[in-house]
This record gives C-alpha cells, structure tokens and sequence, in this order.
C-alpha cells in the first residue's frame, strides 16, 4: 500500500514550519532524517508534502545552528542512517516556537470563526 | 558569514543514500516488489541530485570558488593565447605605469602631509593685505603670539638659509634653518639620536645645533658619534659677528626634511644666532607655524592672532600704504604639507601631466578593447557552446570580466615595475640639477589603491564591450556560423570607431607636447640680456672672521680675480653678489632728483654689486656710458649704472648720465646705463636694477660669484678657477660651481620636466595608434579575404585592392582628426598660462600633429593594404 495521497490535497509547507516539525517530532528520542519524514507526514495525516531535499537542508540548517545534534549509527533493520537528536538549546527553541504557533494558529481560527460556518 | 562547512559534501550524498535504501526497506515492508520500491522511493525523494548541489552552495564562499574558477580558466587562455597576452600586458604595462609614475611624482610633491603628529592642526601665521599674503610678522610681533595666544599650543618661528661654518677646522655650506626654541614640540618629533632643540636653547649658553638626518648619513656616514661633535659659526649681525663653537645635540628622525619640501635641512640652530633680526620691528623675515588647540576653530584663533597683530602694528606705524597693502591683517594657511613653493612650481605642470599619462591609457584601452573584440569574435563558437550547455550568462561575462582583470591586473603590476623605476629616473632629474629638489618618495597604500582602482576601471571600460558582445552570443546563429559575418562586421565598425577615438586623442597629445616644447625652445631662444654660453660662475665666500674689515676684502677679492684672470682659458673674470637666474635678490631705495614716487614701491630698486668686467663677462649690452673700471675705489666719487628699466624709470626722456642719485640716502653718480637682463624668470622683464661697483661697496660682500667668461668649454674650467682660489687664501670657501647655462635650465626645470614627458608620452600615443590602426586594418583585411579574393578572381586590380584598404584609414584618420582638432584648441586653451610665445590654436602646430599621424597612420595600414592585394583568389576561396 502506497503512503500517499495524491498531491492536490497536500498544504505546501509555510516558511519556518519545518523547523518545528523537526524539533517535535525529535522530542521522544533521536532518529534518523528518514523516519523524521515519515513521522511528519503520518502525523500529519498526510497533509504535509515534505520535499525530502528540503528536509535535509534544514536538517543541516539546524545542525549549524546548534539546535540538534547528528551522528552515524546503524537503523533497526542494520543500516548504516545518520540520527538526529535534540541538543538543549534545540529543546528550548522548541518550547518557544511551540507557544508561538499556538498563538498564531488560536488567532487564526478566532478570525475564521468555527468550522461548520464554513462553506 | 563565511563559517567554514565542518561537513563534506560527500557525507550529505551518503546520508541521502541511506534514505533512499531505508525508505526502499519501508515500501518493501508495505508490499511493494524491489524495483518498485526503489523507483518509488527515489520518486519520493525529488531531485536527489539538486539537494546535493543546494548543500553544496550553501553557506559556502561559492563566488570565491567561481573566481578560482575564473582565474585558473583565465591564466589557461591567457597561456593558450600568449602573444595576445603579452601584447595586452605590455600596452597596459606602458598605459598603467605612466599613471603609477606620474601619480605617485603628484602624490609626493602636491598631496603628502608633513611626517609630524598631526598635520591637520598645523598653520602658518601670515600677515596679508591687498598685494597678498606674506610670511611672519617681525620677530617681536611673533613673540606675543607665541606668549599671548591662547588659541594655539605652541607657535614656532623658522628662517631658512644657507650657513657657512667649519667642522673639524674644514669650511663648509649646508642648508641651515633657524629656528625657535619650541619648533620640536610644536610640530611632534622625537629625535632618532640625542636630543632636539628646547627654549632654553635660545640663550645659545652653550651653543647647541640639531642636523638633519639625511645630512647624518651623508656628512657623519650616521655614526652616532656624530652627536657631541662641535662646529664654528658666526653669530651676530650685520655690523659685527662672532664665531662661537656650536655642539651637535641631536638628529632629526629620518622622514622628517624640513617645512620646505624638496629641500632637507641639514643643520638647525637657534633664531637667536641672529640677535639684530630677533630685535628688528619692521622687518619679516621668517615662516611662524602654530598649532591649533583642540576644539579651537581656526577662525577663532585668527581672530585673536590678528587682534595681537593689530595692536603691535599700532605701536609700530608703517606708512599707510603699506599698511595697507602688505600688513592688513593676519592669515592663517594650513601647514599640513609644508611650504608650498614646490607645490606652486609643479603643481601645473603635475596635473597636466596627469591629464596626458590619463590620455595614454584611455589610447591603450582602446587597443585592449580592440584586441578583445577580435578575440571575442574568434571565440564565439566556444561561447555559444557554452551556453548552449546550460552556462549562465552572467557566469559567462563574469568569467570574461575576470580574464579581463587579471589581464589588466597583470599590466599595472608590470605597469609598477616601470613605474618604480620611471619614478627613480624623475626623482634623479629633479636632484640633479643646481638646486636639487630632494624628495622622499613612499609607495604607500595611496599608490596601491591608485593603481588598483585605475586598472579596475580601466578593466570596466575596456571590458565592457567585449563582455558585452559575448553574452549576446546567440547559440544557434552562432553554431550556424551564419550570423558571423553580421557580428564580426559589428565589431570592425566598432573597431574603426575605437581608432578613430585613438587618433583623436594623440592629436590632442601630440599637440599638446608640440606647444610645450615649443614654449621651451621660446623660452630658451628669448633674449634675456646676457649669453648663457661660454660663462663659468663659481660662488666664493671670504670666511667673515679673516675678513671683518673692508680694505683687506676687497684687496683679497682683488687678488682672487687676478689668479683668476691669469688663467689661460680665461676672456674675462669679474665678481657680482647676484647673477641672472640664481634666485636671490637684494632691494633697496633709490631716488632721483626731479623724480617723484608715487608709492611706496616706486622707489624701489634691486641692487647687485659688481666688479669691472662683470657686463663683458655675462655679455650684457652697454647701452651708455662706461662700464664699471678698477679705478671706481674707495678713494674716488660713488658711482652707479642703471639698466634700461630704472633709467626709464627714473629719468622717462632725460639722459641719466652725471645725475647724482641717492642710493639707500648714498649719493652716486650714474655712469652708464645696461640692457634689461631677465633676472628672476626668463618669462619676466627684469624690474629696476641699479649696478654699484665692488670697490665701492654699501654691503659687506662676503659672498660673491666668480662670473668667468671663457674662450673653451666653461665646464673644463671650473676646476682650475676652484684650485686658483683656494690657493689664494686659506679662508676662502667655494659654495658653488656650474656655468650660467645650467643655471637657466636650473630655472627651467619644471618646463623641461613637462615638455620632455609629453613628447615622450605624445611618441607613446602615436605608435600605440599605430598599433591599433595596423591591428584594426589587419583584422579587416582577414575578415574579406574571400570577398577580396573574389573580386581578384573576377579581375580586380591588386593596386586598387589596396587602395580601398587605404582609402578606409583614409576615413578613419579623417574622422579622428575632426575631432581630435577642436578638442586639442579646447585642451590647449585650458593649460594657456603654461605656454609661452605660442597660443592654445596655433596653426602650424596643428597642422604638424595631423601630418604625422596621418603619415604614420598610412604606414600602419602599408602591410595591411600590401596582405590584401596579394591576396591569392585560390587559397581565399578555399578559406573558411
């Protein structure tokens, strides 16, 4: 069974989102950039197109910026993956964006007003 | 920010790599066959490829990569087309080097501060009126500044002269200052040895003196033993001096010469070895400098040294006249770079200098741009491949821009080589002559940025339209060669267009240094009175001390001109205080009876005594009367001779001859009256002189001139005249020895530099022309081969072939002589006051320059024109 859902349901990902995306899905243990993109992805039941290039961009991004920690290990089905884990500076990026969104997200939907008002 | 990437690329592809197998792993897991899995698991991914590359160019110094690039890519085309390179680095070499030379020559003389702390604050303290600014007030007036003013933290008194004084019991001249106790302090320095002069100094107990070090080095060899060692010098006044024995205290630091650039002091010694002059109240006769205090404006300190000013000139009346003319008010100059004697001598001629050497290198970019069209052109196929394969344009013209650059690069370091050696050569003619102009020139980062910023612009103008051209590179018409023939036809129209500009700015060259050698060969053919051939002048001092009284002077210049005059060689040998062009001068009152000044300056004369003999040494007309005879001594009635001006001056109609004039309240009779000599300058009329004999002297003559006309080459002679006079006497010591003609090249140093420099940069124009002309006609001529090798094919005559090439630089040349012409009349017009006895549109001089390009730009276009009718039909239609 493919994993996708055709394309035209996908939300492109805003600007910044992916870096919270990451450092969420980082919360509960390291892993690898691979098992990153599939977490977002069914997480997000499906919503998020991840460009998988762009993951590990940010990925490197994050790691020069001192937000998450990276080295080689062997996967659980023995293969060689390069895991990602979140440093302290990282944890605390986190809270902040964290309240951020959800701020922005609470003053988006109070502006839209509830769902079923919706067309 | 420039962090440099801890991780390598290499790892990021191995990451990607192990997605794309576990993402495999993962879609196997759900059931899809191998292939499939990895097929999706790639499809999945995106461009793998383009998120390695994106890694790649991130965070990295990518421009510095594409530059290292770019350099290797164009040293290998550089190497590949070498003759073009070299060709292209020695045109710039010449254009760029002309630029570093001159400017770093302007740099020296007209921009650099003084070597003292902090030049900006420093300014010199000048009376001025409506005839213009002068030097320092009197002494005493100087004195309450320095007490009084308290704008200032220190102001200083400097006069400079030459000094006559015995080291080690040898007898010698240096270049002397005097100065005030605090001059050190005012102006910042700390000696390199010992220690400066102080206030306390001014009490000369004991006497202590500071060289210069340049005279260090050259006198002492820099032994620092030199600091301790002691000389004699005459201290006092007009009326009595005494020698007292000066210790050497201190050297001054190595950079620092002096407030007058160009010329170094070697020895410095308290104003106060000059007490009558430290006392006098009337008379200005040194330079005061001062430093401004922090946050004084120099307004507010003008204010106050004029409100001092006003009140010592209160108590020291003046005529009105002169009140008004000359002490009006006080002004201050900024002293950042010194005196500005030098800076006003060269100054004209370094700027036009500068325009010319900037006309050199626009020329030899022209060439540049030519030789990169033609190249440009030969590479289009190369271009449009590239961009046919997916390189950018902005990559493809940044690259050329590089290749440029590192051309240009290249020719303004070659460019500095010969600058530096150019400037060696300028510095050696300026030192050379009579009165050396010593300067210290430093390549410092002015010189760098200079040069860089000129070759840089140079690269932009020069570069840009082959740049240009090539990012327009059409890749299909290209490969087609089907749209070569269009662009290489752009190109030979834009190449004629560049030669015609080249033209028309060596006619505005050659123009140039036609008028400026013209004007120096009016200036040298001008009749200044006096014939400059054939005349020995040898400088010679009586040592005061031998000598205090008048009867033994002049019985010992008598002497002295009778060895010399004994001399086989020797026409005529004469004395006088002051020769044509030698830069001193002496004035002093005359009136006349039924004479009446109008002013002040009406009653003005210079004065210059002189031995008998002296007008037939110099080969000065007398116009009446007699000549100065040994008879005209102590014993006999004063007597005088006018020249022409003064006796115009004086007497309008009337025959001055028997009138009795007073000389500074002296009466003498006027016995003769001379031709004008130019004195000064030889552009300028000699002014009033009135001649009084040296047996009947008003001055004490301790100085004279040994003026020796000579039936052989004067220069032969200087060294037996020098040898008869220090035979004579013990106590005598020669200053100086050349002949009268290097003393009017002396005088005309600055229009020698001039003239000389543009015609040399004028030939440089003219062949660089040639050069371009020769390369745009040969390029043509290779364009047409096949249309020339048609038309012979058909039966054209060889001769008229080459006519048509001819004919074309025919219209080149003729367009650039129409412009090249007006704006030579606009360019001469603009440097008029640096011409003499030539105006800015001389006809003659115009038609000349366009003659010779003409002819030159004929024999360029010769071999061209000669490839061209021996074009043969068959190897033509085969080309391509």
């Amino acid at each position: 069974m493919p994993t996708q859902r055709s394309d035209d349901d996908r939300i492109a990902l805003l600007q910044g989102t992916l870096d919270l995306l990451i450092l969420r899905t980082l919360v509960f243990g390291s892993r690898h950039g691979q098992a990153i993109a599939r977490a977002i992805q069914q997480n997000s039941e499906e919503v998020f197109l991840v460009d998988h290039g762009s993951l590990y961009l940010a990925l490197q991004r994050l790691e020069e910026k001192g937000w998450v920690g990276a080295k080689w290990g062997i996967s659980e089905n023995n293969r060689k993956a390069r895991f990602y884990s979140l440093t302290s500076k990282g944890r605390a990026k986190l809270t902040a964006k964290t309240v951020q969104w959800r701020r922005l997200a609470r003053a988006m939907g109070l502006i839209l007003g509830p769902e079923d008002r919706e067309a | 920010m420039f962090r440099r990437r801890k991780r390598s690329p290499d790892d990021f592809a191995s990451e990607v790599h192990a997605h794309l197998q576990l993402e495999a792993d993962d879609l196997r897991a759900e059931g899809l066959t191998e292939a499939e899995a990895r097929s999706a698991a790639r499809k999945t991914f995106g461009n793998a490829t383009a998120a390695v590359e994106r890694f790649y160019e991130k965070g990295r110094w990518l421009w510095l990569d594409h530059l290292a690039q770019d350099l290797r890519y164009s040293l290998r085309s550089m190497r590949q087309g070498a003759g073009f390179a070299i060709a292209a680095v020695l045109t710039l070499a010449l254009g760029m080097g002309a630029n570093t030379a001159i400017f770093s020559l302007m740099d020296t003389v007209l921009l650099q501060s003084l070597p003292v702390a902090d030049p900006p604050s420093l300014y010199f303290l000048r009376y001025a009126g409506a005839k213009g600014t002068g030097i320092s007030p009197p002494y005493p007036c100087f004195e309450t500044f320095r007490a009084e003013a308290s704008s200032f933290s220190g102001v200083a008194a400097f006069g400079g002269s030459d000094l006559s004084v015995r080291i080690d019991g040898r007898a010698e001249r240096v270049s002397g200052r005097r100065i005030s106790g605090d001059y050190f302090r005012v102006l910042g320095l700390n000696p390199v040895a010992g220690r400066l002069l102080t206030p306390s100094d001014e009490q000369l107990d004991p006497p202590a003196g500071v060289i210069g070090y340049a005279y260090w080095q050259r006198r002492f060899g820099g032994n620092p033993d030199a600091v301790g060692k002691t000389f004699v010098m005459a201290v006092g006044d007009d009326k009595k001096t005494v020698d007292r024995t000066f210790t050497i205290v201190g050297v001054t630091p190595a950079g620092f010469y002096g407030l007058l650039p160009g010329r170094p002091d070697d020895l410095m010694v308290p104003t106060t070895t000059l007490p009558a002059m430290v006392r006098d109240t009337g008379s200005p006769w040194f330079e005061s400098i001062a430093r401004l205090k922090p946050g004084v404006t120099p307004n507010q300190a003008r204010a106050q040294a004029d409100a001092l000013f006003q009140s010592y000139m209160r108590e020291h009346p003046t005529s009105a006249e002169n009140r008004r003319d000359n002490f009006n008010h006080m002004e201050l100059a900024p002293a950042a770079r010194g005196l500005g004697e030098l800076r006003e001598r060269f100054s004209a001629p370094l700027k036009a200098l500068m325009a010319v050497v900037g006309m050199v290198l626009l020329i030899a970019c022209a060439n540049i741009t030519n030789l990169l069209l033609a190249r440009a052109a030969r590479r289009e196929r190369e271009f449009a491949v590239r961009v046919a394969i997916g390189a950018g344009r902005g990559r493809l013209a940044r690259q050329l821009f590089v290749e440029t650059a590192t051309l240009f690069l290249t020719g303004a370091a070659v460019g500095a080589l010969l600058a530096w050696f150019a400037t060696r050569g300028l510095l050696a003619f300026l030192a050379g002559g009579l009165h050396p102009i010593r300067l210290a020139m430093h390549w410092d980062w002015r010189i760098l940025t200079f040069t860089t910023l000129v070759s840089l612009l140079a690269t932009f103008l020069s570069g840009a339209a082959p740049v240009l051209r090539a990012i327009r590179t059409d890749p299909h018409a290209a490969m087609n060669g089907g749209a070569r023939a269009s662009a290489s036809r752009e190109h030979a129209a834009m190449g004629r267009l560049l030669v015609a500009f080249q033209i028309a700015l060596s006619v505005v060259l050659l123009v140039g240094a036609s008028l400026f050698l013209r004007t120096l060969r009016n200036l040298y053919s001008v009749d200044p009175g006096f014939r400059a051939d054939h005349v020995a002048l040898v400088s010679v001092e009586l040592i005061e001390s031998s000598y205090t009284q008048q009867v033994p002077r002049i019985a010992a210049w008598d002497r002295l001109l009778t060895t010399v005059r004994r001399l086989p060689g020797v026409q005529w040998a004469s004395l006088a205080a002051m020769t044509p062009l030698d830069g001193s001068g002496r004035r002093v009152g005359l009136s006349a009876p039924s004479f009446t000044p109008h002013s002040d300056e009406d009653g003005f004369v210079s004065l210059n005594t002189v031995s008998e003999d002296y007008f037939a040494s110099l080969g000065t007309p007398l116009l009446r009367g007699r000549a100065f005879t040994e008879e005209d001594s102590a014993g006999v009635p004063a007597v005088a001779i006018l020249n022409e001006s003064a006796a115009r001056h004086y007497f309008a109609d009337r025959d001055p001859l028997g009138t009795v004039v007073n000389i500074n309240s002296r009466s003498s009779r006027i016995v003769g009256v001379v031709r004008d000599v130019r004195q000064t300058d030889i552009r300028q009329n000699a002014g009033r002189v009135v001649f009084i004999p040296l047996r009947q002297p008003y001055d004490r003559n301790f100085h004279m001139t040994l003026a020796v006309r000579t039936a052989v080459d004067p220069q032969s002679l200087i060294g037996a005249v020098e040898r008869s006079v220090r035979n004579g006497s013990p106590s005598v010591l020669i200053g100086s020895s050349h002949t009268l003609a290097q003393q009017v090249d002396q005088s005309l140093l600055a229009e020698r530099l001039l003239s000389w420099l543009a015609a040399a940069f004028g030939v440089l124009a003219l062949v660089l022309s040639a050069v371009g002309l020769y390369g745009v006609m040969t390029y043509s001529v290779a364009r047409r081969t096949s249309e020339i090798g048609i038309r012979l094919a058909l039966g054209a005559q060889p001769a008229r072939v080459a006519r048509s090439i001819l004919r074309q630089t025919v219209s080149i040349v003729g367009v650039g002589l129409a412009a090249g012409i007006p704006a030579s009349i606009l360019v001469a017009r603009a440097v008029r006051h640096l011409l003499y006895g030539v105006g800015p549109a001389d006809f003659a001089t115009q038609a000349g320059a366009a003659i010779l390009l003409a002819a030159v730009a004929l024999a360029a276009s010769y071999l061209p024109a000669r490839r061209a009718a021996r074009i043969d039909p068959l190897t033509a239609m085969r080309y391509e």
